[in-house]
């Protein structure tokens, strides 16, 4: 699996700043709604559910919110970057600037935490994420984050 | 969390006490500016002046950031719709009404609360819910405090030790060897006034209160063991005819225990002689020996004091066991009052705030949290939750799981059956754990309930 697989070039965005974590899941939810076609609240709604069992928050500024979607045919995602980070009560307690956020079909084999599994291991790399947040374009980033994959896949 | 409450009376000060005392971001609004003054200089909270209801006051309120709303006016018309404004114009997540009249509280009508129609996710109704505690109160007198847990198979007993307890200055590991098909557990102890969480070598002594939670079906055998005899209750004076004296009278009549009522206000006397069947109905002050004499409270079993004022109640209950009725009960809001108790020989008290702020911070946990009931002033709480999968709990064996010192578990429910929470149990997903947790541990039992980051 690749992360161009599963993420589209529109559906990466940087933001100025989000008030809160519910802000910025209202953020990705109109992302994700125009990028993939779903509809924004229920989005909203299936992160939120997901946060209040636990927090995605995985530390050094980056989370992963994710959510099991109902009509989905594949496992996708998007990226957002926010300019100001949001306290978004993650393990080591550091405020987040780096959300990728995943969707996967309600019975998604082992497919969903592949796509977890990879996502998490791209945004462990701390040269790859000080370069994405050198690069607040979503452009840049969306290369930054593909190109970065095929290089360590091959 | 951002929490934002509506209504800065009674209810919704406590609420707002509570949640900002554990780092909640707390916005309080209400229509009347000294209420909002009260409370921004108390608590660490904000504060708006304003019509809860009203779009721009809760946009000013930070609504679009809120992740819950608690409307707690005076009003259930305003709860209602400020509930609704704030689903569709601020899609704030969680949304909890108070709700008082009865109507709106019937079952049969519960599908009106539906997100599609009305949109409220809990209604509170501190009247119901201290008309149940005050039944609790009624059936168990022997407790001082009692709370049901796992669908009514488990419960939380408050039971005071005194000198006919025959397990007193006995270690509880001991108590596990002599009673070793007993499903019940210490889990608390408040001795000299400081609550904790023991330790298998630790003893009972007399004037402690201790907190134990038990399998329903040996509730009777636990209080015998702990030297109090269960009693029935035949004859109940209340006084107080509003909504919560009414409600318990009604309950009263179902359980075929005869209740006499003492109103002061004459309109609401008739209501409630209108609304009961068989409950006799005084019009007058509870404070009066002569009226609480033909009300018989010398033959009572119980007397329950329930009128809106606080002050009011203790000293009706005190007239009361002058007048020689054996066990006064009397609802007390102000918890800097129930100090008091002891010295004024009242035997027990219902807080309205416990059963409501417990109803609110099940929303507030993280991980599958069915149930928190807050115990004394907010010392510690008693979690029941669901083991999720991926979390910390799941797979492990009791002993294993390295819980805090001020944490201990009061009973595991598998498929439904209540078990004793052994060193060799294993712990699995889908299982409902019963825990006590003194204030300061219960982050570390959200982090013990929370899934893991691949929960999808």
């Amino acid at each position: 699996m690749e992360l161009s697989s599963i993420l589209r070039q529109q559906a990466v965005k940087v933001f100025q700043a989000a008030s809160s974590k519910k802000r910025l899941f209202q953020e990705i939810g109109d992302l994700a709604g125009s990028a993939y076609g779903f509809e924004p609240s229920t989005i909203v709604d299936a992160l939120l559910e997901r946060e209040s069992l636990g927090p995605t928050g995985v530390g050094h500024g980056v989370a992963l919110p994710h959510a099991r979607l109902p009509g989905l045919a594949r496992v996708v995602g998007c990226f957002v970057m926010l300019e100001k980070p949001l306290d978004f009560g993650a393990v080591d307690r550091q405020p987040v600037d780096l959300a990728f956020a995943l969707f996967a079909p309600e019975e998604a084999g082992v497919d969903h935490l592949k796509a977890l599994a990879l996502v998490s291991r791209t945004l462990r790399n701390a040269a790859l994420c000080s370069k994405l947040r050198a690069n607040p374009e979503p452009a840049k980033l969306y290369a930054l984050l593909t190109s970065d994959h095929s290089i360590q896949a091959a | 969390m951002k929490v934002i409450i509506c209504g800065a009376g009674q209810v919704g000060w406590q609420i707002a006490r509570h949640l900002s005392g554990e780092r909640n971001d707390v916005t309080v609004v209400d229509s009347n500016a000294d209420l909002v003054r009260r409370a921004t200089e108390t608590l660490d909270v904000q504060g708006i002046a304003g019509f809860a209801s009203y779009p721009d006051v809760l946009e000013r309120a930070g609504a679009r950031d809120a992740d819950m709303i608690i409307a707690a006016t005076h009003s259930d018309e305003v709860n209602m719709v400020t509930c609704q404004v704030a689903h569709s114009v601020f899609a704030v997540n969680r949304k909890i009404a108070r709700l008082r009249s009865q109507s709106y509280l019937n079952a049969i009508y519960s599908d009106l609360y539906r997100r599609d129609h009305l949109p409220i996710d809990v209604v509170i109704s501190p009247e119901r819910e201290v008309a149940a505690a005050a039944m609790r109160r009624l059936s168990a007198p022997a407790a001082f405090d009692t709370e049901v847990f796992m669908d009514g198979k488990a419960q939380l007993l408050g039971i005071t030790i005194d000198e006919n307890c025959p397990v007193v200055n006995t270690a509880l590991r001991q108590l596990t060897d002599l009673f070793s098909t007993l499903r019940s557990i210490v889990v608390g102890i408040r001795r000299e006034g400081t609550l904790f969480a023991p330790e298998p070598g630790d003893q009972i002594f007399v004037g402690d209160n201790c907190y134990i939670f038990c399998h329903t079906d040996d509730v009777a055998r636990t209080l015998e063991i702990f030297g109090k005899t269960q009693k029935k209750q035949d004859r109940v004076v209340i006084v107080g005819g509003g909504n919560v004296g009414l409600t318990v009278a009604g309950a009263l009549e179902k359980s075929r225990t005869r209740a006499k009522i003492i109103e002061l206000n004459r309109a609401i006397a008739e209501r409630a002689a209108e609304a009961l069947e068989r409950t006799i109905v005084l019009n007058g002050d509870g404070l009066d020996s002569a009226l609480l004499n033909e009300a018989g409270v010398s033959r009572a079993d119980a007397m329950l004091a329930v009128t809106d004022d606080d002050k009011t109640n203790m000293l009706a209950a005190v007239r009361a066991k002058a007048e020689g009725c054996p066990f006064a009960i009397a609802l007390i809001n102000d918890p800097t009052l129930v100090p008091l108790m002891a010295p004024l020989g009242i035997d027990a008290y219902i807080n309205p705030r416990a059963t409501t702020v417990s109803s609110i911070l099940r929303h507030i946990r993280h991980g599958r949290v069915r149930q928190v009931y807050s115990i004394g002033d907010a010392e510690a709480e008693m979690i029941e939750a669901e083991v999720m999968s991926t979390s910390p709990l799941a797979g492990q064996t009791m002993r294993d799981i390295d819980f805090p010192e001020g944490v201990l578990i009061g009973a595991v429910m598998k498929n439904g059956e209540v078990m004793r929470p052994l060193g060799t149990l294993k712990i699995e997903a889908g299982d409902v754990i019963a825990l006590f947790a003194m204030a300061d541990d219960v982050s570390e039992v959200e982090r013990l309930l929370q899934v893991s980051i691949d929960f999808f």
